[in-house]
């Protein structure tokens, strides 16, 4: 296996650039280059001489970055499980949102939110938790109704997604009704807004996001002899039904962080993997680690675009990830009707 | 040595195949024909170790293949599938080099020893010259060679075929099926291959297991299994068997009603 560093590189690059713009965006413009300097002031054995105003570091530090650094993790969560579902279910339209993942994931945490609003950080630290739950229980009924005897059709895994999304989804809008106001600030979470600030919600879904985008990445072998469908995996000596379970439980850990304070993001987990396909390959050992960062990446810009279409007002991440990511599916599902084995 | 002992195998509910007993010997090519649905499919499935026979053993140099780990059960049995549709998007290196799984770990990686088993396996299989396609370009001949180097990668001393020559034309027929039998007559593989047609089985077996009605109605070499007497009513038409002109091999035609 040749490993092929320059795909690695361009989207390291993307997201470099996608972290500076998204820090130096906003009602106090920061340059870029001023953000990367800040930043490089604050790490170890780098001595920069500050020439900007103190404010400069509240905003960045205070403000911009945890949302920043927010959005990296949930595009690089969404980005890489969608990857992880699509060789999961050798579906190409697989994706954490599509398949319903994502809303069984927010009924989760709105049901911890409503128990207990997460004031602490171990509070914090539970609401990815229920999410996870709710996005095992959500993938499991997917994919035993999506199921036509050893396969896992488009048709069906999408239509079963749908109903069981539209179905959380209407659960998670009447708790968040019937309930006080601090629960109803998450109906701007459910859109994809971010209805937190500060770095707690960062440090509560880091770990999830770490150990869970670390698996797939390990699972990325695996998932190619997967391609194969299953009798051959297991011919070839596979452990089948071991490894879609880790898959699965890693790509619902890493949706269920994400989603527990980004919100039901769209689309990311869909539309990235298939662009890194299409550039480099579908090599799941390369295809997961390129979809983690390109998705941090796309989602960040996406994120940009929110603040500054109608700035000062703000538009819901998700409402512009499903403007780009809905016809990018369509443009999918027409292409992949050509292609029945899918 | 493959010994397959008075299995049974039940799929969706129905029994398919009973009481069905054969043994393949390293050296030898042992082709599985019977009518369509017969169940040549579902015995390779339980022999690979994907269907779990309700009753009777398969056993490999005397161990029961279901007792084994499922990677010691794929350094021993390699399977070459039906002509199905492969993933596109892996090179013909990359799709052989998944032979080596059964010896890798679960985060290993490919080393120099796996690399050489996968350039001895294209070599073995004329595909040398392919290794940087990607397997979805290839044409199926192509594709059943590539799928046999995989197999060969592997490095399992028993070969598994399902109708490795459905929908190739005659001369990659020829070059799929006299590689196969290079490979057990050169190289000691143990071949158990299901084939439709019943020419191919005449001309490239050593010897035939004919199934019908869920059982071995004849097993042999291809002139005592190959005969009208045996192929009419497992086939349900009259079939006449003629003699090769120039090698003698037995020559099956059905007859028109």
């Amino acid at each position: 296996m040749r490993v092929r560093i320059s795909p690695f590189i361009w989207c390291l690059l993307l997201l470099i650039v996608a972290v500076l713009l998204s820090a130096a965006i906003g009602a106090v413009a920061i340059h870029p280059w001023e953000v990367a300097r800040i930043i490089a002031s604050r790490l170890p054995f780098l001595h920069i001489t500050p020439t900007w105003p103190d404010t400069f570091e509240t905003i960045l530090f205070d403000i911009r970055l945890p949302r920043t650094v927010l959005i990296l993790l949930a595009g690089a969560a969404l980005s890489g499980s969608g990857a992880a579902y699509q060789g999961l279910f050798r579906n190409p339209l697989a994706d954490p949102y599509i398949i319903g993942v994502a809303s069984g994931a927010g009924l989760g945490a709105v049901i911890a939110m409503a128990l207990h609003w997460p004031a602490t950080l171990l509070g914090a630290l539970v609401i990815p938790v229920a999410a996870f739950i709710g996005a095992l229980i959500t993938v499991g009924v997917v994919y035993s109704l999506a199921r036509v005897g050893r396969a896992t059709p488009v048709s069906t895994l999408i239509l079963a997604g749908v109903a069981i999304g539209s179905f959380t989804t209407a659960i998670t809008t009447f708790l968040m009704l019937s309930s006080q106001a601090e629960l109803r600030r998450a109906i701007s979470w459910m859109l994809g807004g971010f209805a937190f600030g500060g770095w707690l919600p960062v440090i509560a879904i880091l770990p999830y996001i770490i150990i869970g985008l670390i698996t797939l990445t390990l699972m990325g072998r695996a998932l190619n002899v997967l391609q194969f469908g299953d009798d051959q995996a297991q011919q070839l000596g596979l452990r089948v039904d071991r490894v879609k379970l880790i898959v699965v439980i890693a790509a619902s850990l890493t949706t269920a962080a994400a989603v527990a304070y980004a919100g039901i993001i769209g689309f990311v987990g869909l539309a990235v993997p298939h662009v890194v396909r299409l550039l480099w390959g579908g090599d799941y050992r390369r295809l997961i680690p390129l979809s983690i960062i390109a998705g941090a990446a796309a989602l960040l810009l996406a994120d940009i675009l929110a603040r500054t279409i109608i700035a000062p007002q703000e538009v819901p991440l998700g409402v512009v990830t499903a403007m780009f990511g809905a016809p990018f599916f369509l443009w999918l599902l027409r292409r992949t009707k050509r292609q029945p084995f899918w | 040595m493959l010994s397959i002992q008075d299995v049974t195998i039940q799929y969706e509910a129905r029994t398919v195949l009973r009481g069905i007993s054969l043994d393949v010997k390293p050296g030898e090519v042992l082709a599985l024909i019977g009518p369509n649905g017969v169940g040549k499919s579902t015995l390779i499935h339980a022999i690979s170790g994907n269907l779990k026979p309700i009753g009777g053993r398969v056993l490999i140099d005397g161990r029961n293949l279901q007792q084994l780990p499922i990677a010691q059960r794929a350094r021993s049995i390699a399977v070459v599938a039906q002509a199905v549709r492969l993933p596109e998007s892996f090179t013909v290196f990359d799709t052989v080099l998944m032979g080596r799984t059964p010896y890798l770990g679960w985060l290993g990686r490919e080393g120099e020893k796996d690399r050489a088993a996968v350039w001895a396996a294209l070599d073995r299989t004329s595909t040398r010259d392919l290794a940087d396609r990607l397997i979805g370009e290839l044409s199926g001949g192509e594709q059943q060679r590539v799928m046999i180097a995989r197999a060969l990668a592997q490095a399992a001393r028993i070969l598994l075929l399902d109708e490795p020559t459905a929908h190739l034309d005659l001369k990659h027929q020829a070059g799929v099926l006299s590689l196969v039998c290079d490979l057990a007559h050169d190289e000691n593989y143990a071949v158990l291959i299901a084939l439709h047609d019943l020419n191919l089985a005449a001309q490239y077996a050593d010897r035939v297991a004919l199934l019908s009605n869920g059982t071995v109605a004849a097993i042999g070499t291809p002139e005592a299994v190959l005969t009208e007497v045996n192929l009419s009513p497992a086939y349900g038409l009259r079939i006449t068997v003629y003699e090769h002109p120039a090698h003698g091999a037995p020559l099956v035609h059905a007859e028109h009603e």
